[in-house]
């Protein structure tokens, strides 16, 4: 149950990388801008990987978790005394219990009619934050969030808010490897295989169910929150169902239900979206080609492609 | 020897090359301009773009600010806060003096905090209320807010169609809720009670019960606060009923897809808007929608001219002040200026437009066509 040498070395090797990194682009707000946005969605795509990667189901409705970690941590951050921690934590917590209802209609329901309904509870997520106006401020959104302190120090700079994200994307990683290596993890995955079996050998879909969304509830709570204090203000515009999708896509490209995927993925797509900026308005036609290339030619994301190789040159 | 002479002469014209590129690129004013060049809010993004192009070659035409050229550094901010804020990241670090924004309330909120801590004037033609409200003394709106069009709309129909009796119609959004309060306020001044008050969803697809209230209530004119699809069917309907009484509408009734949808039902409509380039007796702003239309082949909208207006405004501070950030925010905030479609001048809050019209809709050939019935400036002395 130990880890392999090997996988430890590469580990520290990318630990290194990662904590070195920022220090290169320091002075670059844009790109710090790049890394810090990646991270955020990093943890979001860690989310949706759980419920595909982990179950096989597909979720649409991820901007809704999203939304909910960011409202109530933008909330709680500036309408009372709380500070940014125990907000983020709260705020999780929300989303992972918003998370625990979504997995409710998953053990009944599966396949198109379960992307309907997470299609149907992110919007309805999307409705209650432009109606509740006494609340979310309706389309105004809320502003100014404060950015996250702990103590007399403030993640004002790019800079630092980097240090931040790396740490939430070593806490998310290391769940979803604890996860995988637990007796929850091999249950999901005998249910994402079959579950008529998985559940004759004894496995509780239910309680199973109701691990993976909560977790993944949690994770895209976590990212939202992180998110809200980034960027200082929020809106409805935000959260909308493209951002599911997209977060989708990320998923699939990395590559679903590994661990390195949704780094990969993410990092990936918000750089090649950056990359083709200058083509203004044909490069979303290049881009969607390049995720239909992607899909196509690497059907297990680029993780899937990664590891083919690996085999074929040890073969 | 050769070969000497060849490599010599080979990094010589390197130097050239590089001391031309960094005299080019140093001798130039940059001026940042954030909009939507794709998704969806292109439509409006991409006609604000070209407005700012079309002042900066003007100026450029005649030999730059102060002899020196204007470089605009043009970034996409799409549909999204995150892209909006890698634009003005993008922006930033090219050395801007002053940046153009977007017109989306959400993406300028989202930029607001970069832009309070980088000190650095952004105008845009935004008319979200709560934009010049959040104490950013950095941030200029050049287009009238709500508050604006809806005294017009009013003034109007009390004191140029006279109306004692007037109805309202709003619909269910934040856009319908302000606009209302304004109305009523500007009503209970003047001494005017509405004799009938309807609410609407903005997806209603039928308003036969709001009109048929508002008819037995026997009023002399109809406000309404709408979208484009409610108010079409509100014109439509309003007609199939017979209620054969003055309309004043919101701004979405001056788009061609309402006029579509509503057909013949828009002759002698009242519409508030803020201006009509395509539309306008004006001689120079005819000339420069001819101007734009034959260097774009689009015609351009009121939020473009305001664009251009405002590009021109920032221009002249440039010019006053030197491309110095908190020069061109001070003289902004002491200056007046007269614009194409109307006159600017910042109040406390930095609201800089403050006019708007009133056209009535004639059916002509089938098609809906405005005329110009009365402009309002309201810009504080």
């Amino acid at each position: 149950m130990g880890f392999k040498k090997k996988n430890v070395i590469i580990a520290v090797i990318i630990g290194g990388v990662v904590m070195i990194l920022p220090i290169f682009f320091r002075d670059s707000r844009y790109y710090m801008n790049i890394l810090n946005f990646s991270g955020i969605f990093i943890v979001l795509t860690y989310s949706l990987n759980l419920i595909h990667g982990y179950l096989g189901l597909i979720s649409i409705g991820h901007a809704g978790f999203f939304a909910i970690g960011a409202y109530v941590t933008a909330g709680l951050t500036m309408g009372t005394t709380l500070n940014f921690f125990p907000s983020l934590l709260i705020a999780s917590t929300a989303a992972a219990l918003a998370g625990i209802l979504l997995g409710f209609p998953a053990t009944r329901i599966g396949g198109h009619y379960f992307v309907l309904i997470t299609l149907g509870f992110g919007e309805i997520v999307r409705l209650i934050i432009l109606n509740w106006k006494e609340v979310t401020n309706g389309t105004n959104g809320l502003n100014n969030i404060p950015p996250p302190s702990f103590g007399s120090w403030v993640f004002a700079s790019r800079f630092s808010y980097y240090y931040l994200v790396l740490f939430f994307i070593l806490v998310t990683m290391l769940l979803t490897l604890s996860l995988r290596r637990s007796k929850y993890g091999r249950s999901m995955l005998s249910l994402k295989t079959g579950e008529l079996a998985a559940t004759a050998m004894g496995v509780n879909p239910l309680t199973t169910k109701l691990i993976n969304f909560g977790m993944a509830g949690l994770f895209a709570g976590l990212a939202g929150g992180l998110y809200a204090s980034y960027i200082g203000s929020i809106s409805p515009e935000a959260f909308s169902v493209d951002l599911s999708v997209e977060v989708l896509v990320m998923t699939l490209v990395g590559g679903s239900g590994t661990l390195l995927g949704p780094i990969i993925g993410t990092t990936f797509l918000m750089v090649l979206k950056e990359w083709l900026r200058f083509l203004r308005e044909y490069y979303m036609i290049l881009y969607g080609a390049g995720i239909v290339f992607v899909m196509i030619f690497m059907p297990y994301g680029i993780m899937g492609l990664a590891k083919r190789i690996s085999s074929q040159l040890k073969s | 020897m050769h070969n000497l002479f060849k490599n010599l002469s080979s990094f010589a014209l390197v130097l050239c090359l590089v001391l031309i590129f960094a005299v080019t690129s140093l001798a130039k004013i940059k001026v940042g301009v954030i909009s939507s060049q794709t998704s969806g809010l292109a439509i409006l993004g991409q006609r604000q773009i070209n407005a700012a192009i079309l002042a900066a070659e003007e100026w450029n035409e005649k030999g730059g600010i102060n002899e020196t050229k204007i470089r605009l550094i043009i970034e996409d901010s799409s549909d999204k806060t995150t892209t909006a804020v890698t634009a003005l990241d993008r922006v930033l670090g090219k050395n801007v003096c002053a940046i153009l924004g977007p017109i989306y309330s959400f993406q300028l909120f989202a930029m607001f905090p970069e832009v309070k801590k980088e000190k650095i004037p952004m105008l845009s033609t935004s008319g979200t209320r709560k934009l010049t409200q959040m104490d950013n003394r950095w941030y200029f709106r050049t287009y009238p807010h709500d508050g604006i069009t809806k005294q017009a709309c009013t003034l109007y129909a009390v004191e140029e169609l006279k109306s004692k009796r007037p109805s309202l119609m709003s619909v269910t959004t934040e856009y319908g809720k302000s606009g209302y309060e304004i109305i009523t306020n500007i009503l209970k001044a003047k001494g005017i009670a509405p004799v009938a008050e309807t609410w609407h969803e903005k997806a209603d697809k039928d308003m036969t019960g709001q009109l048929m209230r508002i008819k037995r209530s026997d009023p002399d004119i109809i406000i309404s606060q709408a979208h484009p699809s409610d108010t079409a069917i509100v014109l439509k309907q309003q007609r199939d009923l017979g209620i054969d009484i003055p309309h004043m509408a919101s701004s979405a009734a001056s788009m061609p897809s309402v006029h579509k949808l509503v057909g013949e039902a828009m002759e002698g409509v009242y519409v508030e808007t803020v201006t009509l380039p395509n539309f306008d007796p004006d001689p120079n702003i005819r000339a420069w929608t001819k101007k734009y239309i034959e260097k774009f082949k689009k015609k351009p909208d009121s939020f473009a001219l305001l664009y251009y207006d405002t590009a021109n405004f920032l221009f002249e501070a440039i010019k006053a002040v030197g491309p110095n950030r908190t020069k061109i925010r001070d003289w902004l905030e002491t200056t007046r200026y007269k614009g194409l479609a109307g006159q600017y001048r910042f109040d406390q809050e930095h609201n800089g437009a403050f006019f708007a019209i009133i056209v009535q809709y004639h059916i002509k050939d089938g098609k809906a066509v405005p005329e110009l019935k009365k402009k309002y400036d309201f810009t504080p002395k």
